[in-house]
């Protein structure tokens, strides 16, 4: 499989056509807004947390399949963690679509996005959700890092 | 660089590739003629003088102005227009006043246009685009009014390739007192211009969108307009005498070039105008007009791609712009980039525009004289790829 087929991949595309967690949460207490100025796509990530816990993650806007991909999975592995392991899961991620060492048995399904290290254009994209999420947390008072 | 990688190159609206010609006569410079103009005594300074302002003249007649004094060497289109704006369009602006701009502008003729707008208290309108997504010339007589001071429009549209009727704003604005700006960005590598037949009042483009070099460019302007800018930049070579508490300025265009000017790149843009007029427009055009008709008859066989703007190749200059169904524009590109197709995908510095047309992002393949019917071929190669990827 090339570089690119892999990038694209089924599980990619997949959740890039039937995204987890697409709408505004009704009781939100935390959320943000983050443009790509590259192509300017918006995500716009809402979170529930309580008791230190992402007890609920959702998402709006439009983007590329790796933004609207990368978003889905970031939904889906982050609900119901606590903060300090979504931490360091995005710090993994991180590490990996930057092409740096990361622990593949914490990254599940994300691992799909090994190759967009390839793609350095792309990096962005794949990150959109995560900072959109961290400056959510971050504006509100909550000291999450990006 | 660009052949060795085998690279079908379809992103001349971002910036063209330089012929040997230029890239010789800015290597010249910089290997055996490195002084600085206007100043220096010895011979070898003059010699370099000398060809820098012939540059302005050969510039002057390239696009027909009155005298070659209208010429101000800038770094780029974008420096151009700011000048006009804030050197020129701030100083004259009162609250109440109207500027007129279009939709289809660069963030670089729209931005700046905002700016005065919010500074002076005047009034930005903006003209819309119509049913055939060309510039909507009917709801433009009715933004037209007496307040209308400054219109500031693109001759060619940097994502749909529309061919604007500039002459035509121009007359209409004259006639109620306005003053017109061009932006020709898109237009100087593919069109012919003549500012006395436009009777443009101000007009910039770039040094890289006609084959020279990136950081430099042109803002031309009628002579008694030019003498109404003042300078945003005070240094060296602009001042006439200087005391210890005040300063005389040299007269145009040296008044509104303060400081060493990008001397490899004013001959490099002199090097790029003789490529221009040694193969001339009409065998550019020729030669375009059928990269764009290959383009657009292969992009049709692929039905769910949707291309923007006129829809025919000969109401286009240079660009045309698409999407593939619902996959996003960044997606198509990525997948093209490994056929080795570059092309531009995103919001192609034109937001407005793209609120416009309702996508957040396009393709965009732009074609230049340079380009071969291999690399158009290249890229519906290529396309055919994004659907056994995605679809």
């Amino acid at each position: 499989m090339s570089n690119i087929q892999e990038l694209y991949q089924k599980i990619i595309v997949n959740h890039a056509k039937y995204p987890i967690g697409v709408g505004v949460l009704p009781q939100y207490n935390y959320h943000a807004k983050l443009k790509n100025p590259d192509c300017g796509d918006d995500i716009e990530v809402y979170l529930k947390v309580v008791d230190q816990h992402l007890e609920q993650i959702s998402f709006t806007g439009q983007g590329c399949i790796i933004s609207q991909a990368s978003a889905s999975m970031m939904v889906d592995a982050l609900s119901g963690k606590r903060i300090l392991e979504a931490q360091q899961l995005m710090q993994n991620f991180q590490n990996l679509i930057l092409g740096k060492d990361y622990d593949e048995s914490q990254l599940g399904d994300l691992i799909a996005f090994a190759t967009l290290n390839q793609f350095p254009t792309r990096v962005r994209c794949g990150m959109l959700a995560w900072h959109a999420m961290a400056d959510g947390l971050n504006q509100g008072g909550i000291s999450f890092g990006k | 660089m660009i052949d060795d990688q085998k690279i079908a190159y379809l992103d001349n609206a971002a910036t063209m590739p330089m012929p040997d010609e230029v890239l010789e006569v800015i290597d010249m410079y910089y290997h055996a003629h490195k002084v600085n103009v206007h100043r220096g005594m010895y011979r070898l300074a003059h010699q370099v003088t000398e060809q820098y302002e012939a540059v302005r003249q050969a510039t002057a007649d390239f696009i027909n102005a009155q005298d070659s004094s209208e010429i101000i060497f800038t770094s780029g289109t974008t420096d151009a227009l700011n000048l006009v704006a804030f050197g020129y369009a701030e100083k004259q602006l009162q609250p109440d006043d109207e500027i007129i701009i279009s939709v289809l502008e660069h963030h670089s003729n729209f931005i700046p246009w905002q700016r005065v707008a919010h500074k002076t208290g005047a009034k930005l309108k903006i003209v819309g685009l119509d049913d055939q997504q060309n510039l909507d010339m009917q709801q433009f007589s009715e933004l037209l009014t007496e307040k209308t001071k400054l219109v500031a429009i693109t001759l060619v549209s940097n994502v749909l390739g529309s061919i604007v009727d500039a002459k035509q704003i121009i007359e209409q604005t004259h006639h109620m007192g306005g003053v017109v700006v061009l932006d020709a960005a898109q237009a100087v590598g593919h069109l012919p211009l003549d500012v006395q037949k436009l009777d443009a009042d101000f007009l910039a483009f770039s040094g890289h969108k006609m084959y020279g070099p990136t950081g430099v460019g042109v803002l031309y302007g009628k002579r008694n307009l030019l003498e109404q800018v003042a300078p945003l930049r005070f240094g060296g070579e602009m001042a006439d005498e200087v005391d210890a508490q005040t300063a005389t300025f040299q007269p145009l265009p040296l008044r509104l070039e303060a400081g060493t000017p990008n001397i490899a790149g004013v001959l490099g843009l002199g090097a790029a105008i003789q490529y221009l007029q040694k193969i001339g427009f009409t065998t550019i055009h020729q030669h375009e007009q059928q990269l764009l008709n290959q383009l657009y008859q292969g992009l049709r066989q692929i039905p769910a791609i949707k291309v923007y703007g006129p829809r025919s190749a000969a109401e286009r200059q240079g660009v045309l712009s698409f999407n593939y169904g619902t996959i996003h524009a960044h997606d198509v590109a990525t997948i093209i980039d490994t056929e080795n197709v570059a092309v531009r995908a995103g919001h192609m510095c034109a937001e407005p525009l793209m609120q416009a047309l309702g996508v957040s992002s396009v393709v965009r393949a732009s074609v230049s004289y340079m380009n071969t019917t291999r690399d158009v071929e290249q890229l519906l190669a290529a396309m055919n790829q994004v659907g056994q990827i995605l679809l």
